[in-house]
């Protein structure tokens, strides 16, 4: 620890007899569309990210009133949607392709792109120190390459063959033949096309985090005086690097499959009696390489969500976190594990059934750090002196949704349990409670606790409450009952039930669903309203609103380019030092030098 | 306008809620000082939320836990179900006392003026506690998880001997079952030979096949070992039998099997689930299209007797090869004869109708050398030809429905697999280059008069232009819609209404 301490000492005052504050004129554009600065393009990932979580929302409350009223018809819906809908009613393919955009607008552009590219955008050069990002002209490539993925996929939705419909999961054959699924022709080549463009935009968002955590860290900031954010976000990137090449390399191969005629994934094909030229393919070979991206990217979407409720936690309790380290290791291991369990979500796809029981091992064995985690977030506010804010709430709704969801984690990954639970509702509640909501919480948390940092105003605290009981009382309401319609058999992916007797005994159980989740998204609309009302009209903040230790709030509130005038503020302690004894205050900024007493102290 | 007001009582809703939301922002910030009392009423909610959650979760689960499956119905289901028992007691107990944990400190330990929090930054006891109890119930679980998983695939000992052979193969959207019969062997298949007559691509060479039956129903007999050959035509499928706690992926060019042994008859089960119409189902578990909802069979088990009793019979009345392909091949009609394996339907997206195997003397090939491609005996193909070559006169009233031509629900659009008899017809045409026709379309009357008139016409010029594209003169065809009149058969029952949905075809010059 010491030798990192020093290895950084050169780094100090990278921003040295500059003055931060820039002067040189900046226009409309330049200031709030094509700019290099962090803070914007932070926002600028956070807001096209809500913009794609309402069409994602919408989708989902698309199919779940399918789902909840399979017999009635909605001829408004007809009016609006077009040709989604015939006599009032979704069409299957339709249906199948909202289900396919909702996962892959959620997965990938909502809580991977937005998630990240948010926080990681914001937090890092301000928690470290620095000016900026090592290349803000990557970092601004990066959002403008999630900008025109996204609009690929968005422009797939108007095909008259319809979006993707695969499954985000895209399992070929049925992704690779169009014969097999209209959504499998332009919309899934959209689809492909989108996802290789969203790689990139990965890529060159993570290659940037990792150099910029690794080499521009202000004076004093070694790597164990790093808020847990940073931590969290910097394993983050580095799945993102090592895992997305991968996916891009599944998706060529598909592309090939498609276009060229190659085999890679096909053999032994018969379409409406007539059997197709390929031979030597596997289709397994496909979920190979997209779980080897597919798992580690559920950390993706979880890791930063663990860092800033870490961060939260501590802050708002006045108590610093709990097992500093062992969060860090425990980050360590869930990311070293990640990678070397992907194939659990294939226990029932014909691997060796050998191959699978070395999958349940190394799956299960992620419950331990995860458990370490939680144990550590509820010692934190063990007497600690709470502040009861939204960002407080949605920290704790963020370790109450992990818990139910992990826990349900430990039956799924058992490979034995799986051969009745795979693809069933039990899955999808669970993944959404652990990953989807947990994820959502997190973010909700990041955005209320750096809303101040990003805009110079709070967030109206009332609505946020509002927004806290529908989402959380919501979330339960939707995911709980569906763990008892995956016991019951009912396999995801259903357009309705109503075809098999033993499952439509649960048409009134989805109408409550369908309710909570119209609900749920009527919730997020008032976030919005709060978000974008309290942008302009919300109180203003003080420097340090939430008495935090991290240099962040140490930067002027109104946001200058270069983050800091005059020298980055010099780092002397770790960022927890909350409620410290002796010290007045209950907290001390990370550059506030250590005392003469603390100095003895720290050399034992 | 409903939805314009709908819109607008919603914005009104939101204002209201804003609205109310800053004004006690206002009352908030004139009395800073009592921040306690906000601090203490904030824990309040998140607890009362968080507890009121925790009751919702295991007292809805008392009423749910009547709606899951029964009990297993299979050897391997038992060692799931108890597995999910000893896991669903560790997971519950976790569950309850940490979220509990959770929300009680969140109420106990909320902000007070005169308190500090505890500076307690780690303790590495505390630590290794936690991940050491944890690391011994996962081993515990994953002991127990991999000890059954060896024990139902026999890892060690291989394949089981003394069992009941089926053969189970998806296709979009249908399972075909085939049995191995009196000699207890499934024939040989090759995915080269699958024709228009031979779904599966048996081979028919091997004397195996030769009493090998295909089965409407799933049938398993009860204590004794059935080994499932599972298997793909087009796309990945899953074998998923909810009851038996039984599942596997059904992939194209990979062949997977599932051993089991069911151990509750279909009456037994009708007994326990006090339900005497309760039914065993094969399902259909990975997304394999826009049918993917309705892909499905009936499963039935029986006592072994009964079984071993039934499959005789069947293998007897209802070897395919038997009753179809050799009385065809001695007459030399085979592969001429239309698919024995009836092309099932699923839901309303296809308005083809199943025909069963017949053994007409309908040559398929053309003058052209085009060979007609699947065409059904009696289908519209050779309805056609029959017509054309006949001495009948062109009347207007001769129409002859299309029999595998499907659209999009609701749309113009035809779907992919409708090609085969479009390219048929226009073989046709241009095997007899002097007739011209007209297409008629029709719907059901189901929805309003204008708006089937308008599709049906759609779909009409929809085939005429798919015949135009396929190299027939544009000045040999017309297209009308007719809407929902002149339906062929009742609009009172599905079946009558999806006949209605049509196009037909008429010759208008010889």
């Amino acid at each position: 620890m010491e030798t990192l301490h020093t290895a950084t000492e050169h780094h100090a005052h990278t921003g040295h007899g500059h003055d931060g504050g820039h002067h040189h004129t900046e226009t409309f554009i330049s200031k709030y569309i094509f700019s290099l600065d962090h803070k914007t393009i932070g926002k600028q990932f956070l807001i096209t990210g809500m913009i794609w979580a309402v069409i994602g929302g919408l989708f989902s409350v698309l199919f779940r009133i399918q789902l909840g009223w399979p017999d009635e018809t909605f001829p408004f819906l007809e009016r609006v949607f077009g040709a989604w809908y015939t006599d009032g009613k979704l069409n299957p393919e339709a249906y199948y392709s909202l289900i396919t955009m909702h996962g892959t607008i959620m997965v990938f552009f909502v809580l991977t792109a937005s998630l990240s590219g948010t926080f990681a955008n914001v937090l890092i050069p301000l928690q470290l120190g620095a000016r900026d990002m090592a290349s803000p002209l990557m970092n601004a490539l990066s959002y403008w390459f999630f900008v025109i993925s996204g609009l690929i996929m968005f422009a797939s939705l108007f095909l008259p063959t319809g979006a993707a419909s695969a499954g985000w999961t895209i399992y070929p054959p049925l992704s690779a033949l169009p014969q097999t699924s209209p959504g499998s022709g332009d919309g899934m080549t959209l689809w492909l096309i989108s996802m290789v463009l969203f790689v990139v935009s990965t890529l060159l968002g993570g290659l940037n985090y990792v150099s910029t955590i690794l080499n521009m860290r202000t004076k004093g900031m070694s790597l164990f005086k790093m808020p847990l954010t940073v931590w969290a976000l910097f394993f983050t990137a580095i799945i993102g690097i090592l895992s997305f090449p991968v996916l891009v390399s599944g998706v060529v191969l598909l592309i090939f499959d498609r276009t060229l005629g190659t085999s890679f994934y096909l053999s032994h094909i018969v379409i409406g009696g007539v059997p197709q030229p390929y031979a030597g393919g596997s289709p397994i070979l496909f979920q190979h390489l997209f779980w080897f991206l597919g798992h580690p990217e559920v950390y993706i979407v979880i890791l930063p969500a663990m860092g800033m409720v870490s961060e939260i936690l501590a802050v708002h309790a006045r108590k610093p976190i709990f097992g500093y380290k062992a969060m860090i290791f425990s980050i360590l291991g869930i990311t070293i594990l990640g990678f070397i369990v992907w194939a659990h979500h294939m226990f029932m796809a014909g691997i060796n059934p050998f191959l699978g029981s070395v999958f349940t091992f190394f799956t299960l064995l992620i419950a331990i750090p995860s458990a370490v985690k939680v144990f550590n977030w509820i010692t934190t506010i063990w007497k600690g002196n709470l502040h009861i804010t939204p960002p407080f709430l949605f920290a704790v709704g963020f370790v109450s949704m992990f818990i139910s969801g992990g826990l349900t984690g430990i039956w799924l990954g058992n490979s034995t349990i799986d051969i009745q639970l795979h693809d069933t509702y039990f899955v999808v509640a669970h993944f959404h409670i652990v990953m989807g909501i947990a994820a959502f919480f997190g973010m909700f948390a990041g955005i209320y606790h750096w809303f101040p940092r990003m805009f110079g105003r709070l967030m109206n605290p009332n609505l946020a409450y509002i927004h806290f009981a529908i989402t959380f009382i919501g979330a339960y309401l939707i995911f709980w009952p569906m763990h008892f319609q995956g016991l019951a058999g009912v396999p995801r992916r259903y357009y309705t039930n109503n075809n098999f007797e033993i499952f439509a005994v649960f048409n009134s159980m989805n109408k409550t669903i369908s309710i909570a989740a119209i609900v749920v998204f009527m919730g997020q609309l008032l976030f919005l309203v709060n978000f974008f009302w309290s942008i302009f009209k919300g109180r203003k903040s003080t420097q340090n609103p939430w008495n935090a230790n991290t240099l962040e709030w140490t930067s002027p509130v109104e946001g200058i380019h270069g983050n800091w005038h005059g020298d980055i503020p010099e780092v002397h302690r770790w960022p927890y030092d909350y409620s410290r004894p002796g010290s007045e205050t209950d907290f001390i900024p990370q550059d506030v030098p250590l005392t003469e007493k603390e100095k003895t102290e720290e050399d034992h | 306008m409903s939805i314009l007001l709908g819109i607008l009582t919603i914005i009104l809703l939101y204002i209201v809620v804003v609205q109310i939301g800053k004004a006690s922002d206002l009352i908030k910030e004139l009395k800073e000082g009592e921040q306690e009392e906000n601090h203490s009423k904030g824990a309040l909610f998140l607890s009362v939320i968080g507890f009121g959650i925790l009751i919702y979760s295991l007292v809805s689960s008392y009423f749910y836990k009547d709606m899951i499956l029964p009990e297993p119905a299979s050897q391997e289901g038992v060692w799931v179900q108890q597995l999910i028992t000893v896991t669903l007691i560790i997971t519950g107990v976790v569950f309850v006392i940490t979220q509990a944990i959770l929300f009680w400190f969140v109420y106990k330990y909320h902000y007070r003026k005169d308190r500090t929090a505890y500076f307690y930054p780690h303790n590495n006891t505390l630590e290794i506690v936690w991940t050491v109890i944890p690391a011994i119930v996962l081993t515990v679980l994953i002991g127990v998880g991999i000890w059954r998983w060896y024990t139902i695939f026999n890892v060690f000992k291989g394949r089981p001997r003394d069992v009941v052979e089926v053969e189970v193969t998806g296709k979009q959207f249908a399972w075909i079952l085939r049995y191995p019969g009196k000699d207890k062997k499934l024939g040989k298949r090759d995915f080269t030979l699958v024709n228009g007559d031979n779904e599966l691509g048996i081979d028919w060479n091997d004397p195996a096949s030769h009493d090998d039956y295909i089965s409407d129903e799933l049938v398993l007999p009860k204590g004794k070992t059935v080994y499932a050959n599972i298997g793909a035509l087009d796309v990945i499928h899953d074998f998923f039998l909810p009851q038996m706690r039984i599942m596997m992926d059904a992939v194209p060019g990979v062949p997977t099997l599932f051993w089991f042994k069911p151990t509750i008859t279909s009456a037994e089960m009708k007994v326990i689930t006090k339900n005497p119409n309760y039914e065993y189902v094969l399902a259909c578990n990975k997304l394999c299209g826009s049918g993917h909802y309705n892909m499905q069979k009936k499963m039935r088990v029986l006592e072994l007797a009964d079984f071993e009793k039934w499959d005789a019979e069947q293998s007897e009345k209802k070897s395919y090869y038997l009753t179809v392909v050799k009385p065809a091949m001695e007459a030399g009609t085979y592969k001429v004869n239309s698919s024995a394996i009836p092309m099932e339907s699923a839901g309303k997206a296809t308005e083809s109708e199943a025909t069963t195997g017949s053994t007409a003397v309908f040559s398929n090939k053309l003058s052209t050398g085009f060979e007609l491609a699947g065409a059904k005996s009696n289908g519209v193909e050779q309805k056609l030809v029959e017509f054309i070559q006949s001495d009948k006169v062109v009347t207007k009233d001769l129409w002859f429905s299309f029999d595998r031509l499907l659209f999009e629900t609701g749309k113009a659009a035809l779907v992919p697999s409708s090609q085969e008899q479009l390219k048929n017809v226009a073989e046709i045409m241009k095997a007899f280059p002097s007739i011209e026709i007209k297409l008629g379309g029709y719907t059901d009357n189901v929805g309003k008069p204008e708006g089937n008139q308008k599709l049906s016409a759609e779909r009409a010029n929809a085939v005429m232009a798919e015949l135009v594209k396929l190299g027939v003169a544009a000045n040999r065809l017309k297209a009308e819609g007719y809407g929902q009149e002149f339906p062929v058969a009742s609009n009172d029952t599905d079946a009558g209404r999806q006949q209605n949905r049509r196009i037909d075809i008429r010759v208008t010059k010889k």
